[in-house]
């Protein structure tokens, strides 16, 4: 642990190293003024070193030049100082002192004539309360690690990284959770293929396959979001919708705008190998979810369906009420 | 640094913090001149006339010397507020403080010959 004991008389300065000393504690330096303290602790010196010089500075209130409460001040103004406690040694009734010195941030005081018993449980306080101080800012450290790891990894988890929608299973699972009761009103699953974007992977490789998946869910995520219908993409490049309440017509158009859409992107680029034009193949399946129709047959109707669709020419919507 | 270090630094402090307190009562009332009025230089010389008294009120007690102290105590009452507010003495606080360096010095005279009476029997 390492002190400064900072005060202008000298004899001050010697009994309270000596009663330090004499406690155990190993590293104990003495400044007579507060700018030989600023000088020990790298205050406004060109060096810089880093991190603190001292684990806990006792700064007597008056000395010449630069005062106590004006050095303590100054010494909190640096970061690298400001959890070190500092406690001031001051006369006794320096009541208005003692007052400027905790609000500079003075930590705790010790009255003169320095009592050797005083000064040694004032310090030892002081060293729990850094110590404890300490702990508590490692733990919060420690806390905001493992939650900004745990944030990336569940948005790894649940964010498509080619398309930036959900993974398929977070609509998979919005499609069970939110459908739990039977439902007098129908439901939809939807599902997109971009035409022929298998072929166009094993042609030109996964990152130009990937620039239009991202293009198509782009156009894909506005849409969806503007009527409340979770979009989500399958790592084979599936997009899939899920409309819980949403009936078999208007899932229809919803269906027919997000192939109209998608044929009317833009992809001019004269120094890409993305074609100009780029279609999709859109399957709806609607259906009362009940005992008699399982959610997932719903999904797994429109995944049947597209590829169906895209088998058959593509750019066209394939529409079933099951 | 064991205990026993610690007795011997406060004896080693006690012997300089005696040998200087007269010479440092001396200065004081050597600076009794300069402490009032307006000239230049008198709020620095309050200052250093507080801090040298200031010096034995916070070592005297430590150091075996108590009723000087608390007499140093009694001089430094009538200096702080002129410290503070950086000014000259006024002429009821320089008749107070004569009378308290008065007592100071008696109080420092008892005391410094309790320790050489001590001191002349430790030996």
């Amino acid at each position: 642990m390492r002190f400064l004991v900072v005060d202008d008389s000298q004899d001050s300065c010697d009994l309270t190293e000596a009663a330090l000393l004499a406690a155990g504690y190993t590293e104990v330096r003495t400044a007579h003024s507060a700018w030989e303290a600023f000088k020990l602790l790298d205050i406004g010196w060109p060096s810089r070193r880093d991190g603190a010089q001292a684990d806990i500075v006792l700064l007597d209130i008056v000395m010449p030049e630069v005062d106590g409460i004006e050095a303590c001040a100054r010494i909190r103004s640096d970061e690298r100082y400001a959890d070190v406690p500092i406690i001031m040694v001051t006369s006794l009734d320096d009541v208005e002192s003692l007052g400027n010195a905790f609000v500079t941030g003075a930590t705790d005081y010790i009255t003169k004539p320095v009592n050797r018993v005083e000064l040694l449980a004032r310090v030892r306080a002081a060293l729990r309360l850094k110590s404890e101080l300490e702990r508590r800012l490692a733990r919060e450290r420690e806390l905001l690690v493992f939650m900004s790891s745990w944030g990336e990894r569940r948005a790894s988890l649940w964010i498509d990284d080619a398309t930036g929608l959900f993974v398929g299973e977070v609509a998979e699972a919005y499609l069970m959770a939110t459908i739990e009761s039977e439902s007098a009103a129908p439901s939809a699953v939807l599902v997109l293929a971009i035409d022929g974007i298998d072929a166009f992977r094993s042609a030109h490789g996964e990152t130009a396959a990937r620039a239009i998946l991202a293009r198509v869910a782009h156009a894909v995520r506005g849409l969806a979001a503007n009527i409340g219908v979770v979009a989500a993409a399958y790592r084979n490049g599936l997009i899939l919708l899920v409309g819980p309440e949403l009936a078999a017509e208007p899932a229809r158009a919803l269906g027919e705008t997000l192939r109209t859409t998608v044929s009317t992107l833009d992809f001019v680029d004269s120094e890409s190998i993305i074609p100009n034009q780029v279609t999709a193949s859109v399957a709806v399946a609607t259906g009362r979810i009940g005992a008699s129709l399982d959610r997932i047959y719903l999904l797994t109707n429109a995944i049947s369906n597209v590829r169906n669709a895209e088998a058959a020419g593509g750019d066209r919507v394939v529409a079933v009420a099951v | 640094m064991q205990p026993d270090l610690f007795h011997d630094r406060l004896q080693a402090v006690r012997q300089r913090f005696a040998s200087s307190l007269t010479g440092k009562i001396q200065d004081t009332r050597s600076q009794l001149a300069n402490l009032s009025g307006g000239a230049d230089g008198v709020v620095d010389a309050v200052a250093a006339t507080y801090r040298l008294i200031h010096g034995i009120c916070g070592i005297g007690a430590a150091v075996g010397f108590a009723s000087t102290g608390r007499a140093a105590k009694d001089v430094e009452d009538v200096l702080v507020g002129a410290y503070r507010e950086q000014r000259g003495l006024a002429a009821d606080e320089l008749v107070r403080l004569v009378a308290r360096l008065d007592a100071l010095s008696a109080a420092a005279e008892v005391e410094l010959g309790s320790a050489a009476t001590s001191s002349t029997n430790g030996a």
